[in-house]
């Protein structure tokens, strides 16, 4: 039985959540690099993480990284992050994109952009179609 | 979108961080509603109106 009047939240509203989420890829990708045999490539990128998620746990006054944490958002920073979101989509594609045609004018397959592309395509397609429906 | 806002909570007394909590928003939606940057959805002029005791076309206008 849950106590009164406790507040319930989503774990990934909670405040830790981005911090560790954050850390935790880091670590993923040092041992991805390792696996690859470049752990000290590994290592930076995952220093690099490490003081991201220490800047996110340390982030309490900051409206921005409290709201990109989605702890105590409101509708307000939703569309905030909803345009961001957008944003980052539009710059990902168009740097997809160049990369393709870069690696097809050097003579390569480029398989794995053609991948990305191949998923951000169905994805954008998908979610168009999945929320028009919803109305 | 113009607004009576800021007006509504002065006379009513309250800080935008009270009011942002009586709503369910935060201080800098508030601040961003009053300073005409933010058009806040229909629920929640709704909300901000019905706190001040008055109707959403006597709060916001959109002319």
């Amino acid at each position: 039985m849950m106590s009164e009047g406790r507040a319930t939240r989503p774990v990934w509203k909670g405040r830790w959540w981005l911090p560790i989420w954050t850390a935790g890829l880091g670590l993923a990708l040092f041992a991805a690099a390792a696996a690859g045999g470049e752990a000290a490539n590994g290592l930076i990128i995952a220093c690099c993480f490490l003081v991201v998620a220490v800047a996110f746990a340390l982030a309490e006054r900051s409206e921005s990284l409290r709201g990109i944490g989605g702890v105590d958002g409101d509708e307000r920073f939703a569309r905030i992050e909803t345009r961001s979101m957008a944003a980052a989509g539009r710059a990902m594609a168009v740097a997809i994109i160049v990369a393709w045609g870069y690696e097809l004018s050097q003579g390569d397959d480029a398989a794995a952009i053609t991948w990305i592309l191949g998923v951000g395509t169905i994805a954008y397609v998908g979610s168009m179609i999945w929320i028009r429906g919803r109305g | 979108m113009k607004n009576e806002v800021r007006a509504l909570r002065n006379e009513a007394g309250l800080s935008q961080q009270d009011l942002g909590a009586a709503v369910g928003v935060s201080r800098q939606t508030i601040n961003s509603i009053e300073k005409e940057r933010y058009t806040p959805s229909l629920p929640l002029a709704m909300k901000l109106a019905r706190h001040f005791g008055k109707r959403v076309e006597e709060v916001f206008d959109d002319e």
